[in-house]
């Protein structure tokens, strides 16, 4: 096991390298001119030259990506030519912001997508397994960025039912950062309310990322019960006579459980990448809506970052998804060990 | 000899046609395989005819008419009209020339390179050629496409061509994987041993041999790939970095349509449910393909 | 439940009620993202509507287009050559610490602004602090300039000992550290009306009243109910369906970006708890490149400029004051209108010009490129209305809309600079004729895109803009502005499609501005403004 993950780990280093070399390239080669951008309108030549040598943009390729590299190591990614702040500060103020609507998104596509999936499996072929169906194939066919649109219009500005903007009314003071999970943070300072609003306010961004996971998760779900439901051991257990929801969440759910927990490393690198359109619709101070935001403002050190962060994450999320699967599925841990 | 030849072709046209029509039989099976397929064809047609079946083909390049702004849906403006006065029916017709177009060129740039790179690494599979290839394809795979994509396009002059140009970059690796699988476990059956054993070409062998099974795989994810590129394109569109204006873009007159929601709620919701028609049409049909190749995962 | 929550928001953020015990004097602005709160590094517009309530300038934008004593009482050129200033200070003003203002200060603000050299730097060249005495500064020019002081309206003094006790090392400035400036960002080292209480970068800013500011809270000319506001909070919000749900609703107080559509603004004006005022309009400037085909011949420029539709992009935004502009804003001292008069299209004179063009064989082969900053509709809009316009000539442009990054790069040479490429030019840097003239049409002003025109070769016209620079008088200098529209104005480098006001929208019962100057800052200086709680009790208690 221990050699499995330093390989992976080995492995996932190479990759995160590589990519570092891939978008450095890409952040690095094309015109522009990032130093007039760090420097504001009234800024002279002389000032863009000077900006341009503390920024090595006349240095070669190598040569910056030196800098870069030995600054990577001592934690400093340099500064945001945006926000005019160490790209780590930024980093630190948005991505949990990101995590929350993420990890809200994903309890709410399992959730629903799980029940979804053993009514639509246990039911098999009825009129909600037709409706679920049909619900699975919109969801996977809608881009989340219309998902969001829609559910602005209906939702927020046709009836009035949730907030479409931030993370927090603007007259609410935000509590005291703690974890950067406004509903954490508002509970750990006691103000009950105050997370109400924030759930309220995480509602409709985070079922706008959810939607294609339910869809997916639905129809995983479904297919693995159906599956099972034709195996001997399951009529020999209706034939006893066992409970119905005994049946479902003993020996039919479990199974489900594999494919369900492989998808969700998946699913996480993709929530990521569909909150980047999500939160600009949203307007939703966080990680991805930076990641957009200095990208189109060819803010290099963060845009660089941004999308290590996102190949750190992914990288991380399928390796431990992985190990998860080596202990949850007996066949694959004794193949592994034999292996 | 020819006419040993003839028949023997005779036969084998039979056989296709008979393999075909088993596959249609087993496509139509699937209604909603059929209805994805109806929808495409329409969509395909009425792209393709976009300047003689729309009503107004002129309010798809230079035009504009700020006095007609902001109509909402009659029966002059199916639609409605957007801020520039334009015919919103219009140039979501005009719109899904452009997303086809997309699609289609994304995958003909990408598809290609991926196939012959995922054939070579899995017919050598365990040597240093594929250690490079896999290795280069990781890289790519560690973000989602959207992420690279973005950045690519953020750099380049946002025009269509480079939007395309991106994704077609961030494209090949999925095929790449895809053959690889397929291609690895060919490599030592019978029929490519038999071959390597006649002395074949290397390139016979890739080409002739193992690259006629992989032919459904990649058809399928084709297919299945069109939605999530169109969607791709969209979603780069979204945020400005696709075709320029005047082009009539979905995602480009999602994002313009939904800076006047709720009051003009029509010049964004119709271009938004017309990429949602396209792609699941696209997946409809990709999944009948499935069934009918009776391909397990792409 | 929304009551409920409303008072817990009012409870938490700690605000004494106002006088009416009911409503609460606060004022809620929305700017846009406001980047920097440092006044050495701060630059673009949002930011210097910060800098007027947290900081003040050394001397104060007048109406009539020039400057007033403000932190400085009186200035003075030390011998004849303008390069060597003497400016004497106003005593006892208090810091937000409660520190008094010296020359100290000044001097360390004034090498701290060059130092770093960012921001809006750029104009006053290089410039060397002197402390003479406690109340004395001499600054001392690299070049000579007449218009120096008027510079200092974007000069804001920040509290020598205050920010030398924040610096963080190791920084690029050796021994000074960082200057100071990664904290100056959320916190203010100033003379202004308000002090920053808090700053979350990006999203929030909130403010609070300086009872000690020198220039005093008195309420002449104010009426009976109008008073200070207590405490500011500026946010940061750019979905304007939001901002229009919040402003009906009554919790946003002032809206100073005016990005509003056309059915928001009427709903504003039908609305009668809201207002719209308009203090300064930005100039929409579309840019010729008079150094590459084929607006390189003055004759195709000028057909442009006659055959641009200046009625119909208007529609109805005419109303809300979108109208005729020049080479300055037409409420501007010194505006001297420019063609082509009266201002609408004319097809017909196009075609002459355009006959007159090296261009006329083929006008087949020629391309015009329009760029515009990937994102803004209305100058979109115009790229679109150009398109039209110009194919009824047979004449094919070729809009695009890069994000600005890309779209700003672009200027930086002739060369690599599109045909036509749009801008919206606020007052924002002082003096705006200045700005206007000076810094877009002379070969040593700013360069980039403020001149993406590219043409300087008029003799005429750079002796006399040298003149605007080398006069001391004011009035005499108003006269070159006025002499030099005309003659920069014929040779066709920009059309100006319209002015777009900066609409203010509020709440009746925010009062202001007492005084509206063509300029970005002042005019969102909140010591400028008051608040009548009695008709917000009546409006919205």
């Amino acid at each position: 096991m221990a050699k499995f993950i330093g390989q992976r780990l080995a492995q996932s280093l190479f990759v995160l390298f590589g990519l570092s070399l891939l978008i450095f390239f890409i952040a690095r080669v094309v015109p522009g001119d990032p130093a007039r951008a760090a420097l504001g309108f009234l800024a002279t030549q002389d000032q863009v030259e000077k900006m341009r040598a503390e920024m090595h943009l006349d240095k070669p390729f190598v040569v910056q990506y030196y800098y870069w590299f030995t600054g990577l190591l001592r934690g400093d990614l340099g500064k945001s030519s945006y926000t005019h702040r160490p790209v780590t500060t930024d980093l630190g103020q948005f991505i949990p912001a990101t995590l929350e609507l993420i990890l809200f998104a994903t309890l709410i596509s399992l959730t629903v997508g799980q029940v979804t999936g053993v009514l639509a499996g246990y039911f098999r072929n009825s009129w909600f397994d037709g409706l679920s169906r049909l619900i699975s194939y919109l969801g996977i066919a809608t881009p989340s960025f219309v998902v969001a649109i829609l559910l602005i219009f209906v939702f927020s500005q046709l009836l009035r039912l949730a907030p479409s903007v931030g993370r927090l009314p603007i007259m609410v003071a935000p509590p005291p950062t703690v974890t950067g999970f406004m509903v954490l943070d508002a509970l750990i300072a006691g103000r009950v309310e105050v997370a109400l609003v924030a759930l309220k306010h995480l509602l409709l961004p985070a079922v706008s990322l959810a939607l294609i996971h339910i869809a997916q998760e639905g129809r995983i779900t479904r297919t693995s019960i159906v599956e099972n439901l034709d195996k001997d051991y399951i009529t020999m257990h209706k034939v006893h006579g066992i409970r119905t929801s005994r049946l479902v969440f003993k020996y039919l759910l479990r199974p489900s459980i594999i494919p369900t927990v492989a998808v969700i490393g998946l699913d996480f690198a993709f929530l990521m990448s569909n909150a980047f359109l999500v939160e600009l619709v949203f307007m939703w101070p966080g990680f991805a809506r930076y990641a957009v935001t200095t990208m189109l403002n060819k803010d290099l050190n963060a845009m660089v970052a941004v999308v290590l962060v996102i190949g750190v994450t992914f990288a991380m999320v399928n390796l431990l998804v992985d190990i998860l699967i080596t202990f949850l599925d007996p066949t694959i841990r004794i193949q592994r060990r034999g292996g | 000899m020819w006419q040993e030849r003839k028949a023997d072709l005779v036969a084998t046209m039979k056989l296709r046609r008979q393999s075909l029509a088993k596959g249609w039989y087993k496509y139509s099976r699937n209604p909603l395989s059929v209805l994805g397929l109806i929808v495409l064809v329409l969509i395909g047609t009425s792209a393709g005819l976009a300047p003689y079946i729309t009503p107004y083909p002129a309010h798809a390049g230079a035009f504009t008419n700020f006095r007609e702004a902001g109509q909402p849906p009659s029966w002059k403006h199916l639609f409605g009209t957007d801020r520039i006065g334009r015919d919103v029916f219009t140039r979501v017709i005009f719109g899904y020339r452009f997303s086809l177009l997309l699609g289609v060129v994304v995958l003909s740039l990408g598809v290609a390179p991926g196939v012959v790179l995922g054939l070579i690494a899995g017919y050598r599979r365990g040597t240093w050629v594929e250690i490079v290839i896999m290795r280069i394809t990781d890289v790519f795979l560690a973000v989602p496409p959207l992420v690279l994509a973005l950045a690519i396009t953020a750099m380049l002059t946002p025009n269509l061509l480079n939007a395309m140009f991106a994704i077609a970059l961030l494209w090949w690796p999925w095929y790449c994987r895809l053959v690889f699988a397929v291609a690895s476990s060919l490599r030592n059956q019978f029929f490519v041993r038999e071959a390597e054993l006649c002395g074949a070409s290397r390139a016979h062998i890739l080409f002739r041999e193992i690259l006629p099974n992989c032919v459904a795989p990649i058809l399928t994810k084709m297919t299945l790939d069109m939605g999530i590129v169109i969607l791709l394109g969209a979603s780069l569109s979204f945020v400005g970095l696709g075709a320029q204006p005047p082009t009539p873009c979905l995602g480009t007159m999602v994002a313009d349509g939904a800076k006047r929601l709720p009051g003009e709620w029509w010049s964004t919701i119709f271009p938004a449910l017309a990429i949602v028609l396209v792609i699941l049409a696209f997946n409809l049909v990709g999944d009948g393909l499935r069934d009918v190749f009776a391909v397990e995962e792409v | 439940m929304k009551a409920r929550l409303l008072s817990v928001a009012v409870m938490l953020t700690g605000v004494t009620l106002g006088l009416m015990g009911a409503v609460e004097n606060v004022a809620v602005i929305n700017g846009f993202p406001v980047i920097t709160a440092d006044p050495a590094t701060a630059s673009d517009w949002y930011d210097t509507e910060v800098m007027y309530n947290l900081y003040s300038p050394l001397v104060y934008p007048s109406p009539d287009g020039g400057v007033r004593p403000h932190l400085a009482v009186s200035w003075e050129a030390v011998g004849g050559d303008l390069t060597h200033w003497r400016f004497n200070l106003r005593q006892g003003v208090k810091f937000h610490s409660g520190n008094t203002l010296t020359a100290e200060d000044v001097a360390f603000s004034m090498t701290r602004f060059i130092t770093m050299g960012r921001g809006n730097s750029g104009p006053l060249g290089q410039v060397t602090a002197v402390v003479v005495d406690t109340y004395t500064v001499d600054f001392v020019l690299d070049k000579p300039s007449a218009i120096f002081p008027e510079t200092l309206a974007l000069f804001f003094p920040v509290e020598k000992n205050l920010v030398l006790a924040n610096i963080k090392k190791p920084g690029p400035y050796g021994d000074l550290g960082d200057y100071g400036e990664e904290w100056l960002g959320t916190h203010d080292a100033g003379t202004g009306p308000y002090m920053m209480t808090s700053h979350i970068p990006g999203q929030r800013l909130d403010a609070t009243r300086f009872l000690d500011y020198f220039e005093g809270w008195s309420n002449e000319g104010w009426g009976p109910d109008e008073v200070p506001i207590e405490r500011l909070v500026f946010i940061m919000e750019t979905d304007y369906t939001t901002l229009m749900t919040l402003l009906r609703a009554g919790m946003l107080d002032l809206e100073i970006n005016g990005g509003w559509t056309l059915p928001q603004l009427r709903e504003i004006q039908e609305d009668n708890r809201l207002r719209l005022s308009f203090c300064w309009a930005q100039n929409v400037t579309v840019w010729m490149n008079s150094k590459v085909p084929p607006t390189d011949d003055e004759h195709f420029r000028k057909a442009i400029l006659y055959a641009f539709d200046y009625e119909s992009i208007l529609g109805p935004w005419a109303e809300f004051g979108n109208g005729e502009t020049g080479i300055i804003l037409p409420n501007m001292p010194g505006y001297v209108p420019i063609e082509p008069q009266p201002r609408k299209q004319d097809l017909e004179r196009a075609r002459q010009e355009l006959a007159l063009s090296k261009y006329a064989a083929n006008l087949r082969d020629v391309k015009v490129t329009f760029h515009f900053c990937g994102g803004l509709d209305f100058e979109e809009e115009v790229g679109l209305q150009l398109q039209a316009d110009m194919a009824q000539l047979g004449v094919r442009v070729e809009v695009a809309g890069p994000p600005w990054p890309q779209y700003s790069a672009s200027c930086s040479a002739p060369e690599t600079t599109p045909n036509l490429t749009i801008f919206l030019f606020a007052p924002q840097a002082f003096p705006p004729h200045d700005y206007y003239l000076y810094s877009m049409f002379s070969a040593s002003g700013l360069g980039w895109i403020f001149s993406a025109h590219w043409y300087f070769e008029d003799p005429e016209i750079a002796h006399l803009l040298d003149e605007t620079r080398a006069e001391p008088d004011p009035g005499r200098r108003m006269d070159i502005y006025r002499q030099l529209q005309p003659l920069i104005a014929a040779h066709s480098l920009a059309f100006y499609p319209y002015q777009k006001p900066t609409l203010f929208a509020h709440q009746a019962y925010i009062v202001g501005p007492k005084e509206s100057i063509a300029f970005v800052g002042p005019s969102e200086n909140m010591h400028n403004w008051r608040i009548n709680l009695k008709l917000k009790q009546e409006l919205r208690g």
